[in-house]
């Protein structure tokens, strides 16, 4: 079970993007794209800001804590 | 002229790794088995690693720098900090696993350093392969 929940293959496919041209806007290859969307791959906090940015929404839209997670 | 793509950089990067751990596996293996630290000729691993390394250089060189730093990704980075660490334990795990077969006097020492070396090295190569073939860690 991964640590971080993500929406990213529901963003992409609503701006009609493949994994590809997505991986290539924010220079990474299409397999780490899939390894996110997956939730097999976690990214850093920078590819993460450049896969919100390159979708044109929150890093907090496209990547979430599992509700299993406790609180503060 | 068009530049190599990062996918087909993966590839043969891939294909170059792999192709190297199985070589040097199979001389681990094989000098073992026949008791001997050559087993067959040393040139071969020897020119898979330099001929591996080559390619590589060649191939990220054709593929130019946007594309070079694409196939070097942070899932590249993590999959061969992975295999490094698999390969880190196994190559610790050696020196009591022969010292045990070399004190009982199972093996010699020439065939157990010829053994150890290309184990080693089999050991990154080969599960950075599967890693990155199989895509994640």
């Amino acid at each position: 079970m991964s640590d971080l929940d993500n929406a990213l293959k529901v963003l992409r496919t609503e701006r009609g993007l493949t994994q590809a041209a997505l991986a290539d806007s924010v220079g990474v290859s299409r397999k780490t794209i899939n390894t996110i969307e997956n939730q097999v791959f976690i990214p850093s906090t920078v590819l993460a800001l450049k896969l919100a940015h390159a979708l044109g929404v929150s890093v907090h839209d496209v990547f979430q804590l599992p509700d299993r997670t406790p609180g503060p | 002229m068009p530049r190599m793509s990062a996918t087909l950089l993966s590839r043969i990067r891939l294909i170059a790794l792999a192709a190297t751990g199985l070589v040097c596996l199979a001389y681990g293996v094989s000098a073992m088995i026949l008791g001997r630290p050559d087993p067959f000729p040393s040139w071969i691993p020897v020119a898979f690693g330099g001929g591996s390394a080559l390619l590589i250089f060649l191939s990220a060189f054709a593929a130019g720098n946007r594309n070079a730093e694409i196939a070097t990704d942070e899932l590249y980075f993590a999959e061969s900090h992975r295999a490094q660490i698999f390969g880190f334990w196994v190559a610790l795990m050696m020196y009591p696993v022969f010292g045990v077969a070399l004190g009982s006097g199972w093996i010699a020492y020439p065939v157990a350093f010829a053994a150890m070396g290309t184990l080693s090295a089999a050991a990154f190569l080969l599960s950075f392969s599967i890693l990155n073939a199989r895509g994640g860690v």
